[in-house]
């Protein structure tokens, strides 16, 4: 941040957010792509993942108009994601005595992914980008108005 | 370029506004991205009342008026350490997660924002092109 402040930091604020949700994106897509995967490299069924978010901080910011809104952490700029982490909810099971995966019961474990709950969870993700670009679009606007100022 | 009624420049309100509305701007992007976020509270930016209150020419000068009908003048009124405020809605709460950002809401916001703002912007050109008339006694 630093000499970006002023004028241009809401086009790093929304960026930043533009950046979380194309990853929760990401995140949700592989969710989906992977609902069927009955084996991964470490072993048993996909396990859901989700992303973190987390408010983004600029630790020494220059801009002083907005320094009534300072943290110990630093002046928000922001989103940020923290971590992707899995659903610790356990796998479906579903009696399928012939699936090469299948358990001495009969049962194979699924990954633990709604594909109702991913759809809604990307309709979200989707609506927070659009409206995040709004922003973007009007931060461009003013700028541009300003730039023009005395012409 | 001093108004004689208020003693303060119209150059130095323009600015003060446009400062404001820009970090009002910023506050509401903040708020936009962090949509998602859990525990995130918005925050709100307000100043047209307290620059409203600043430029009020009826505040108490050193000069008197022995008429109600003089016209009030020269009033020391001074934006140099003009900000707005910037306050955190913490006592609301929006969804589970305790996010209070209203999609609608900040969207409406940014709308006004952004219309203001390049209005403001539109109105400082237009008087620096009045200036600038003057200075080429009316010749373009």
């Amino acid at each position: 941040m630093g000499a970006l402040s002023g004028i241009f930091t809401p086009f790093a604020i929304s960026a930043s957010a533009l950046t979380a949700e194309r990853l929760r994106m990401d995140v949700i897509s592989n969710n989906i792509a992977n609902a069927n995967t009955t084996r991964t490299l470490e072993g048993g069924p996909y396990i859901r993942q989700r992303v973190v978010f987390a408010p983004r901080f600029d630790p020494a910011p220059t801009f002083a108009p907005l320094m009534a809104m300072m943290t110990p952490e630093g002046l928000p700029v922001g989103v940020r994601v923290t971590s992707i982490q899995k659903d610790p909810s356990s796998p479906k099971m579903v009696y399928d005595p012939g699936h090469p995966d299948a358990n001495a019961e009969g049962y194979v474990a699924y990954p633990n992914v709604n594909e109702v709950n991913e759809m809604v969870d990307m309709i979200s993700a989707t609506r927070a980008y659009e409206a995040n670009i709004t922003a973007f679009n009007a931060t461009k606007s003013m700028a541009m108005q300003a730039l023009s100022i005395g012409k | 370029m001093v108004n004689p009624v208020t003693s303060v420049d119209p150059m130095m309100i323009l600015q003060k506004a446009l400062d404001s509305l820009a970090v009002q701007h910023e506050v509401v992007a903040n708020n936009l991205a962090n949509i998602d976020t859990p525990q995130f509270k918005r925050s709100i930016v307000s100043f047209q009342d307290k620059l409203k209150a600043a430029l009020d020419i009826n505040q108490p000068s050193d000069l008197w008026r022995t008429q109600p009908m003089h016209m009030p003048i020269a009033q020391k009124v001074s934006l140099d350490n003009f900000k707005p405020d910037i306050q955190t809605i913490r006592e609301t709460i929006g969804r589970n997660d305790g996010n209070n950002v209203d999609l609608e809401m900040e969207s409406g916001i940014l709308a006004e924002n952004n219309l203001l703002f390049n209005g403001l912007a539109d109105v400082t050109s237009r008087y620096i092109a009045n200036i600038r008339h003057a200075i080429s006694e009316g010749r373009q």
